[in-house]
């Protein structure tokens, strides 16, 4: 099994390797939604301070939205996936493969880069590392909720829209947990219940949400 | 037990079972309704803090809470569906969705309309109204899911899935939303007061029965014709088509 | 109770009524798609046992 999903993985960011700069795309819209808000609330230090954070989380969502719609669909297309999922085999290491290599490509640079946008909204060093904290914990559950979505929206039309209407709904506890961190932390409370929170409904994301994942998946392809 | 099974089992069954309980239904349902806006906007007495605005309960509160409970129908039977493969689990799954999302849809006008003279505005932040919102983006993604999806037994299956997923979710938001909204702003006007008089009190309780009737009308009707589609091809129904015209 | 306190809803008119009519105008729509449903399906299914008899 852990051999499957190591040439599995490999195959994967092989793949993406020769796709060549397709993974720049998703990271310079989150980049390019992020300097859209000073213009669009305020260029004031204050207001884009208190706001950082949010619209921060905002932006990374978006970006998700933007490259979770390709995450099976080429493998749907080319029929590898009725591949997987007909074989005996446990379909566990393709999806472990497939969400690991797509947190590589697209989550890990956006959380490069979040340091850096943060100093562009002034935030300062121990709310940048909160708000990092809380990005860590919170985007393995962006990543796995966004692939329920895409397996739900395999076979549908137009499926980017729709996404976003099975996904976003599904974020908002996320949202709370991760963006009331940071605040408390800017007034100096103590944030280690909702951390702990985060963390577990983390762990509990990544223990249930492959299991229907491998269900929903091969609805999509019989 | 065994009769039970067989009107549910079986489609010809349960088309004769529905047709032959749907009068006594919509009997019923105009009784309660007719009871509880007459008894809810004449005989009721108005509220001593908020005067005769609060009759709004009488179409809030119902919905608000059809709104859930057709969730909750959604899901167990979506659940039947997914286990058993039973065929009518499946049409009632996807007969509910957009008439709970229509109740959705009530329970959040009439909230907003209850809350303009109450609080001094159509909407504020506050757990159980936010909740219900996201329920109906729930309802919605549901039915625009089902909309997009071409292969009929596909559909239905990823619909089951979703249902599940969004009911799994309902508790999670809800509490994640309550606490997000104490920690905001405090508690907020509690709307509902512990006692109620039983005038106010049996108004309230027919109507919310007729609620419940009316999606159980809506579910009947729908459910006779989807039924009779299904099986167009079954002599009984070829019967029935005779006798209709 | 006199009919004109009845009509103003003792001051909540604006909000009561536009509340009972939303109900009420939805209940009546979704009752209309109902039967509609219903006619829609009769027909296509006596279009099929026609195309049938017609073979």
């Amino acid at each position: 099994m852990l051999k499957q999903f190591k040439i599995l993985l490999e195959h994967e960011l092989k793949i993406h390797y020769r796709h060549g700069a397709e993974w720049l795309t998703p990271l310079v819209f989150y980049w390019l939604v992020v300097s859209l808000f000073p213009f669009a609330l305020s260029s004031t230090q204050s207001i884009l301070r208190q706001s950082a954070a949010g619209i921060i989380w905002i932006a990374l969502l978006l970006s998700l939205l933007m490259s979770l719609p390709r995450l099976f669909q080429s493998d749907l297309k080319d029929g590898s996936l009725a591949q997987y999922c007909l074989r005996t085999s446990s379909l566990m290491p393709y999806i472990s493969a497939k969400l690991l290599s797509y947190a590589v490509l697209y989550i890990i640079p956006c959380l490069l880069l979040t340091p850096l946008l943060a100093l562009l909204f002034y935030l300062p060093a121990h709310s940048i590392f909160i708000l990092l904290l809380t990005l860590c914990l919170g985007s393995p559950i962006l990543l796995l909720i966004g692939s329920l979505g895409a397996a739900l929206t395999l076979k549908a039309r137009e499926s980017s829209a729709l996404l976003a209407l099975v996904i976003f709904p599904l974020y908002i506890p996320v949202l709370i947990l991760a963006l009331n961190c940071v605040n408390l932390a800017e007034q100096n409370l103590p944030i280690g219940a909702l951390l702990a929170y985060l963390a577990a409904y983390c762990c509990v994301a990544i223990a249930l949400i492959p299991l229907a994942l491998k269900s929903i998946l091969k609805i999509g392809v019989t | 037990m065994q009769r039970l099974t067989r009107y549910f089992l079986v489609p010809q069954q349960c088309y004769r079972f529905i047709t032959d309980w749907s009068p006594w239904l919509t009997g019923a349902f105009l009784l309660t309704l007719g009871y509880g806006l007459i008894a809810g906007l004449c005989f009721a007495p108005a509220d001593y803090q908020q005067g005769d605005g609060f009759r709004i309960i009488y179409v809030h509160v119902p919905s608000a809470l059809l709104a859930m409970g057709i969730y909750t129908i959604m899901t167990t039977t979506a659940l039947i569906s997914l286990v058993f493969r039973i065929k009518l689990a499946t049409l009632v799954m996807q007969i509910s969705a957009p008439i709970g999302a229509s109740f959705t849809f009530l329970a959040l006008i009439t909230g907003s309309l209850w809350g303009k003279p109450m609080w001094g505005t159509w909407w504020i932040w506050d757990a159980r109204l936010t909740s219900v919102l996201i329920l109906f983006f729930l309802y919605l993604a549901f039915i625009a899911v089902r909309a997009a999806i071409s292969d009929p037994w596909a559909r239905d299956r990823i619909a089951a899935w979703m249902a599940i997923i969004g009911f799994i979710n309902i508790p999670i938001i809800h509490y994640s939303v309550l606490w997000w909204n104490t920690l905001h702003q405090g508690a907020t006007l509690t709307v509902f007061n512990p006692s109620i008089a039983p005038s106010m009190l049996y108004p309230l309780l027919s109507m919310i029965i007729a609620f419940a009737l009316f999606y159980l009308i809506l579910l009947c009707q729908r459910l006779c014709a989807d039924i009779l589609y299904q099986e167009r091809k079954a002599a009984w129904v070829q019967e029935i088509l005779h006798e209709l015209t | 109770m006199n009919l004109h306190e009845f009509y103003t809803m003792g001051g909540y008119a604006a909000y009561v009524w536009p509340a009972f009519a939303v109900v009420l105008g939805i209940f009546g729509g979704q009752w209309i798609l109902a039967k509609r449903h219903r006619r829609k399906i009769i027909l296509k299914i006596k279009e099929v046992s026609c195309d049938k008899i017609i073979k």
